[in-house]
């Protein structure tokens, strides 16, 4: 029986899932190989298995172990060398997965991840505390800053992830301010050069990157303004201190933004660069977020 | 009008007395060791912290008398952002206070923190937060231990376990559910089910000098694999049930 | 020296092979070489100066001073001083308070025992100049060599003097030899299934974990412990792994021992 349709018991960290890769059905001709990658609270660690090392997954956060399978990747061949190098043998019947094989066969991948129970019942994909932003992730900021050149953003979510408990306390306005924050008095820790309360993930949106065309004629004053609630999706990790971000897609620009620098009512986008104020009738330039 | 009091400490002449709920000292009751002898007990409670990330409350008490306990609260903040270099991954602290009396030097405890720091950088999937910092903050609430001011064994192991337990609590990835075991005044923190050892720690000359390093080790293993398995045992319970019943586990 | 991901990982897979391939070409159980000046700081009692192969110096002295040892609860004291360091960085507040844990655990008071009354208190002061690799063995070869070349002022004074109360006095130029047995700190690096011996830096940056281990009087002494060398490459180890790191010690520690006598 293959891991991915077996039933398991509530996963807590260490918990051994499946190795690395098994071999699934056999034919005449063919052999298919099922292949699990990790994925969210899943890590493949080597394992000592009577003298020889093999890939397993284990579990690295508390919750149930979910199987989706990647139909993107089915299909692509896998090296051989890989294949043998792994010297995986099948935890029950301790086959080895020779050259000859493994060699350009079918191949099935199951991407594991580890869920939070709760998470299932909000409806809301991958849902778990501690979602730092990476690369390609679609995250809600607010411009604290902006100049000629670029937008300086605070990053308050990742988009459909929980936060941690304080994270962000003082830009959120949400939580219980920590008294001594955790950090206080500590000396030589990591707390100590993050020493704010509720800080949050700072992050840099480029003029270039603030939509697809006409890169050149951006001007972030019709793009931002200080206060907007931005949806941007992260480019790269950036440097020590900022995220790089963009707003070059059709539904990633300003969400949300009050007319007058704050000053005034909420304003609604009617079209890709305008938002108006109901109350007032005013419009102002913005890279608005897909209005319709 | 009172004249002779100028400084009001009697208060204006309609005021009431301050007046306290009579509370004798709480009655602490004895945790179900059922007297078996060598045999420590855990009480475990996650998440009392409202503010922390994640949090652990631990109660041991030891194998040798009633008396013997090490009460300890573990918290833990972030991953947060951390200013200046660029990371690739999470930079971990490890920071130890007592609450109440301050027994041990402040020598010793850099070295546990070092200690501590260094078990759990092996344990803590770092890769996955990257630019930011993880806080852990101990604090020694009680420890007691008959003739010994403090019995750094006790709350060494205490600390490990408490670590993982606030860890898993705030969500962080953390490759194994990490434990100690003690045997004679060795500590050692294992993973991947006793098969491997993240940290290793000999502070005083024992009295079994002479046994052999390896079967030191097993013995520890055997603690280890008890507090391991409480510690699942607590968490898996808590996951069923969601709500955090308090939950007690006495290990034979 | 700083590495590259890339060389670290080439560094780590030559270390993990069997045998270790060390950068420098030594085996698991070998030292770099190490010089040795003792006696050179006019101005104290005993003194060392330990230089490394790779650059990493440390000066050490010893100086005494006369206390009511019935008074004076600790009869050593070090200090440390790692230069590039702060003082309250975690690397010298570990050193130093492993330091001062096992020489005055392991030193016998009664070795500097003046009078019933009085013992010499020994201030010894650590400054490593430059460090490139985790100091602690050095540190503690140079205070090995140091208190064993220590002179002390020699007593002229009664050594009872419980009924009369008297100030010990000394000889005006002679000095006797201090004679105590001073314990011995090794760094082991373990990578993989491999332990080896004085880690340079490079190999500190790629090992799996460290091992710090006493020697004392022949035989492996408290403290025994992990010692993280690096960040990023550390894991579990085996308790072989352990195991072995102790007996490679026990191996050497007795040769080590005979050529910081020598």
């Amino acid at each position: 029986m293959s891991f991915y349709s077996k039933d398991y018991p509530i996963a807590y960290p260490g918990l051994l899932i499946c190795p690395a890769f098994e071999l699934g059905e056999k034919t005449t001709d063919s052999q298919e190989i099922i292949r699990y990658i990790p994925g969210h609270g899943v890590a493949e660690q080597n394992y000592e298995l009577n003298g020889h090392t093999m890939k397993a997954l284990t579990a690295t956060l508390i919750g149930s172990i979910d199987f989706e399978e990647d139909e993107m990747a089915t299909q692509t061949p896998i090296p051989t060398t890989e294949a043998s190098n792994d010297g995986a043998s099948k935890e029950g019947d301790g086959q080895e997965i020779s050259d000859n094989e493994a060699g350009g066969k079918g191949e099935r991948r199951y991407i594991v991840t580890v869920k939070d129970q709760n998470a299932l019942e909000r409806n809301v994909n991958e849902d778990f505390a501690n979602n730092l932003p990476r690369e390609g992730s679609i995250v809600l900021v607010r411009v604290t800053r902006i100049s000629l050149q670029r937008a300086n953003v605070e990053i308050l979510a990742v988009e459909n992830k929980t936060l941690p408990k304080d994270s962000g306390v003082g830009s959120n306005g949400t939580g219980v301010t920590a008294a001594g924050g955790g950090s206080g008095a500590a000396t030589f820790s990591v707390s100590q050069a993050s020493s704010d309360l509720g800080e949050t993930f700072r992050g840099i949106i480029s003029a270039r990157d603030v939509r697809a065309t006409d890169r050149d004629k951006v001007k972030i004053m019709e793009s931002f303004r200080p206060g907007d609630i931005v949806r941007a999706q992260v480019i790269s990790l950036g440097d020590g201190s900022n995220y790089h971000l963009s707003t070059a897609k059709n539904d990633l620009g300003v969400v949300f933004a009050r007319a007058f620098n704050g000053a005034g009512g909420l304003m609604y986008a009617i079209d890709w660069q305008t938002m108006v104020a109901p109350s007032t009738g005013s419009m102002e330039l913005r890279k608005c977020a897909k209005p319709f | 009008m009172n004249i002779s009091d100028r400084r009001r400490i009697l208060g204006p002449s309609n005021a009431k007395l301050l007046t306290f709920d009579k509370s004798g000292p709480v009655e602490i009751e004895p945790i179900s060791s059922s007297s078996v002898p060598n045999s420590t007990s855990m009480y475990i409670e996650n998440g009392l912290i409202c503010n922390a990330n994640g949090s652990s409350y631990l109660e041991v008490t030891g194998s040798t008398s009633e008396a013997d306990r090490t009460l300890m609260l573990t918290s833990v903040y972030g991953p947060r952002p951390s200013r200046g270099a660029f990371n690739a991954k999470a930079t971990l602290s490890v920071q130890f206070k007592e609450v109440t009396l301050e027994k041990i030097p402040a020598g010793e405890l850099k070295e546990l923190c070092n200690f501590l720091s260094n078990v759990f950088n092996a344990v803590i999937n770092l890769e996955r937060y990257p630019k930011s910092g993880i806080d852990v903050f101990l604090s020694l609430i009680h420890s007691s231990n008959g003739s010994q001011l403090y019995e750094l064994e006790s709350i060494i192991s205490t600390c490990v376990n408490g670590i993982t337990l606030a860890l898993i609590d705030a969500g962080i990835e953390i490759f194994d559910t990490v434990s100690a075991g003690i045997y004679e005044k060795h500590i050692v923190a294992f993973v991947k089910n006793g098969t491997e050892i993240v940290g290793f720690w000999k502070g005083k000359d024992s009295a079994s000098e002479s046994e052999d390093i390896l079967s030191i080790i097993e013995q520890c293993k055997l603690d280890y694999l008890k507090n391991r398995k409480a510690m699942v045992e607590y968490l898996v319970r808590c996951n069923d049930k969601e709500d955090h019943l308090q939950h007690e586990v006495t290990k034979q | 020296m700083v590495l590259s991901v890339t060389e670290k990982l080439y560094l780590h897979e030559s270390l993990v092979s069997n045998p270790p391939a060390r950068p420098d070409g030594r085996s698991a159980d070998q030292f770099r070489p190490i010089e040795i000046f003792t006696d050179f700081l006019p101005t104290s009692n005993g003194s060392s100066k330990i230089v490394a192969s790779d650059g990493t110096e440390c000066i050490v002295s010893a100086k005494c001073k006369v206390v009511d040892h019935t008074l004076e609860e600790d009869l050593i004291e070090v200090d440390v001083d790692i230069a590039g360091h702060r003082d309250d960085s975690p690397l010298v507040q570990g050193t130093l308070s492993v330091l001062n844990r096992v020489l005055l655990s392991q030193i016998d008071r009664g070795s500097l025992r003046l009078t019933k009354k009085y013992s010499f208190k020994l201030y010894i002061d650590v400054l490593v100049l430059s460090s490139y690799s985790h100091p602690l063995t050095l540190i503690s070869f140079a205070i090995y060599s140091a208190l064993n070349s220590t002179l002390l002022p020699t007593l002229i004074s009664s050594d009872d003097d419980l009924d009369v109360a008297e100030l010990p006095t000394f000889h005006d130029y002679d000095l006797t030899k201090l004679t105590i047995k001073v314990p011995v700190l090794f760094t082991v690096a373990v990578c993989g299934k491999n332990v080896i011996v004085d880690p340079a830096s490079s190999e500190s940056d790629v090992a799996n974990n460290g091992i710090l281990v006493t020697w004392y009087d022949g035989k492996v002494t408290a403290p025994v412990r992990t010692l993280g060398l690096n960040e990023d490459y550390v894991s579990g180890i085996t308790p072989q792994s352990l195991a072995d790191g102790l007996k490679l010690i026990e191996d050497i520690a007795p040769k080590v021992v005979k050529a910081l006598d020598s």
